[in-house]
């Protein structure tokens, strides 16, 4: 269902590591009303959507919050672990 | 069955043995037979999603044809019956 691509979908360089900063990101990917939990809702939303544009749309959304989450981990582990 | 469902079913096998084998690679990356299976597959798989998409739509986004309309929504989604 996912694939996963060895690119960036957006250049990330972190400049300066913040703890405090990444557990903010991480809860916003994975915690309770993250981008993650949305994801999931889209996904299951598609499942009665009376119109094809709109579940075309809702599976394209919830994949791209999937993305994000994917293409976002590695510079963010990276700062947490330097810091 | 009707062929439609064959030529997918064709295409998810394909897939499925591509997966399993390559997390076999990803701790035997030099194994000259899993290599060579994977090659194989791989060569089918390409077979069957080309000749999948050219008669029944795109199965991803990316393989939008060119065409007059953009057919990603249109294709019966997996849960749907035909």
């Amino acid at each position: 269902m996912w694939t996963y691509e060895k690119k960036l979908q957006y250049p990330v360089k972190i400049k300066r590591p913040d703890v405090a900063a990444a557990k903010v990101v991480i809860t916003q990917l994975g915690g309770p009303d993250g981008e993650l939990g949305a994801a999931m809702r889209y996904l299951n939303q598609r499942y009665v959507s009376p119109y094809k544009e709109v579940t075309g749309t809702l599976t394209d959304i919830g994949s791209e919050v999937s993305e994000m989450f994917r293409f976002s981990p590695p510079p963010f582990f990276e700062a947490f672990a330097t810091a | 069955m009707n062929e439609r469902e064959k030529l997918l079913k064709r295409l998810q096998v394909c897939d499925f043995v591509l997966n399993e084998t390559a997390l076999f690679l990803n701790t035997h990356p030099d194994d000259k037979a899993a290599l060579e299976y994977y090659k194989k597959y791989m060569e089918m798989e390409r077979e069957s999603r080309a000749e999948y998409v050219k008669k029944y739509g795109p199965v991803s986004r990316n393989e939008y044809d060119g065409g007059p309309r953009w057919n990603w929504i249109d294709n019966p989604w997996p849960w749907e019956e035909v």
